[in-house]
């Protein structure tokens, strides 16, 4: 598994220099405005990346490589899973500096990392959650038809998330805040310890059993 | 000394395609090469013999092991191989890619592979979206002969090089086969280069085995005899192939089915190649 974590390293290190740019513009702007909103763009993007790496593996043949190499089609799996787990780790911690720093500029310590906890398990919710659905379909179909099915199931999965969020009791008082974070840290152990068990579960069988043409 | 491939009754179907190769060996030591025009089955051959796709019927074994089993996949580690399309990531660099083979392969050999890549002149600083098609090609073949495999498998690993770096890579092959228990399996429908490499030749077309001989001795077995296109019948059986110009008639046979000794010319590997494929065509 080294070897393939050294690999994505050195593509991540290769391909999304700008990212690190794009999360340094959003953790300043978030900073001066002291609005955690912006949150949400680090984690679309950290979301994209895992999913970027391995429809590369794909349209290189990296997969087909691999599959002659002493490295097993379950490291391969696990690997993503591993990487995508770090990506979400990383970014909750870049997150949270930069809502500390912004607690202390702007004197709203408290609230903002009570903000700050409610996001980042929305935030770990919502990364298990994409990866969970996509990948066992990227793994099992290929880039492309895995792609198109993803797609239409993140798109159901939007529309719960949106009917749901009315439902939640994220409350926003004038002058103070009232967020549901049990609620939220509920849903995203599920997310981490149920479904993103069982979709690396799901990846592996169906890896396993893939031709790879 | 154990044979390096064996393939029994093989068969593989994709949709109207149907693969089936009752018997074919790559005697260790040796150099098979896998012969057959576009869509005849080779890669689908070395694809399942590297367990990539599913076979529907029959075995095969690499170095000893059956594919599908756990004992395949430690013997990865003794087998080089060479796709025509080599799976690295465009925006790796040589030296990257040597990074990432070193935490792969257990006796992956860095000195080896610093010498190939500078015997063969590549840029190890350039990333590999930026090698031409033959820069490319010999990094995979670095990588390949980089970790003491003992057997190489080649999937069409000279098409689309030029005459002059497919001369220097068939050297290379010819030097790795120099140890005892070195084989190498390739396939390729540029027969020339496997003429000049190979012990045994298996020729493939439309997912049928059409022949599997040692190479040398099909010059003993085949020959070309020219002659009126109303005499071909007189040769019945012995007709393996046949070649008919306004001038007259040329056939492939089988020597060893003829009654007399008529005057025959040598056919070469290809030729021999061309008339049984047309044959089966007829």
């Amino acid at each position: 598994m080294k070897a393939l974590l050294l690999k994505d390293w050195f593509v991540i290190r290769s391909q999304y220099k700008f990212y690190v740019l794009l999360y340094l513009f959003i953790g300043v702007v978030g900073l001066l405005s002291d609005t955690g909103y912006l949150n949400a763009y680090c984690m679309i993007i950290m979301s994209t990346i895992s999913t970027n790496l391995l429809q590369n593996d794909e349209t290189c043949r990296f997969l087909n490589y691999a599959a002659v190499t002493p490295i097993s089609r379950k490291q391969v799996v696990a690997e993503k899973y591993l990487l995508n787990l770090v990506l979400i780790a990383v970014t909750c911690l870049y997150m949270t500096l930069f809502r500390i720093l912004a607690g202390l500029i702007h004197g709203n310590l408290a609230e903002g990392m009570a903000e700050m906890l409610a996001v980042a398990c929305l935030f770990l919710t919502v990364g298990t959650l994409m990866t969970g659905i996509s990948f066992p379909l990227l793994f099992r179909w290929g880039a492309m038809k895995g792609k198109m099915i993803a797609i239409v199931l993140y798109g159901c999965v939007a529309g719960v998330f949106t009917a749901g969020y009315v439902g939640l009791t994220l409350h926003w008082f004038v002058g103070g805040v009232d967020i549901n974070i049990p609620v939220l840290a509920v849903i995203g152990a599920a997310c981490l310890f149920v479904l993103y068990p069982v979709s690396y579960l799901l990846a592996v069988r169906w890896y396993d059993r893939r031709e790879l043409i | 000394m154990q044979d390096a491939v064996v393939i029994t009754n093989l068969k593989k179907t994709y949709g109207d395609f149907t693969l089936e190769i009752p018997s074919l060996t790559l005697p260790g030591g040796c150099i098979l090469g896998l012969i057959g025009e576009n869509g005849a089955g080779k890669s689908t051959t070395i694809r399942l013999l590297l367990d990539l796709i599913r076979k529907d019927g029959g075995e095969i074994a690499v170095l000893g092991e059956k594919t599908g089993t756990a004992g395949f996949e430690k013997i990865k580690e003794d087998i080089g191989v060479v796709f025509d399309e080599p799976g690295f990531p465009p925006s790796l660099t040589g030296r990257e890619i040597g990074k990432i083979l070193r935490h792969t392969y257990r006796h992956w050999d860095e000195t080896r592979y610093a010498d190939l890549t500078e015997q063969f002149g590549l840029p190890m600083k350039k990333k590999f979206s930026e090698y031409s098609r033959g820069m490319k090609m010999k990094l995979s073949i670095a990588a390949a002969l980089s970790h003491d495999p003992k057997l190489l498998v080649l999937d069409e690993a000279t098409s689309g090089l030029d005459p002059v770096v497919r001369d220097e890579i068939l050297d290379i092959f010819m030097d790795f086969t120099r140890e005892e228990d070195h084989s190498i399996l390739v396939s390729s429908h540029i027969v020339s280069d496997l003429e000049k490499l190979c012990d045994y030749v298996a020729f493939l077309h439309k997912g049928q085995l059409l022949l599997w001989e040692e190479k040398d001795r099909l010059a003993e077995r085949y020959g070309v005899i020219q002659c009126m296109e109303e005499e071909i019948e007189d040769y019945g059986e012995a007709v393996k192939g046949r070649r008919i110009t306004p001038y007259g008639a040329q056939i492939l046979v089988d020597r060893a089915m003829l009654p007399d000794n008529p005057e025959i010319m040598p056919v070469g590997v290809e030729d021999l190649f061309v008339y049984l494929v047309k044959e089966e065509r007829r």
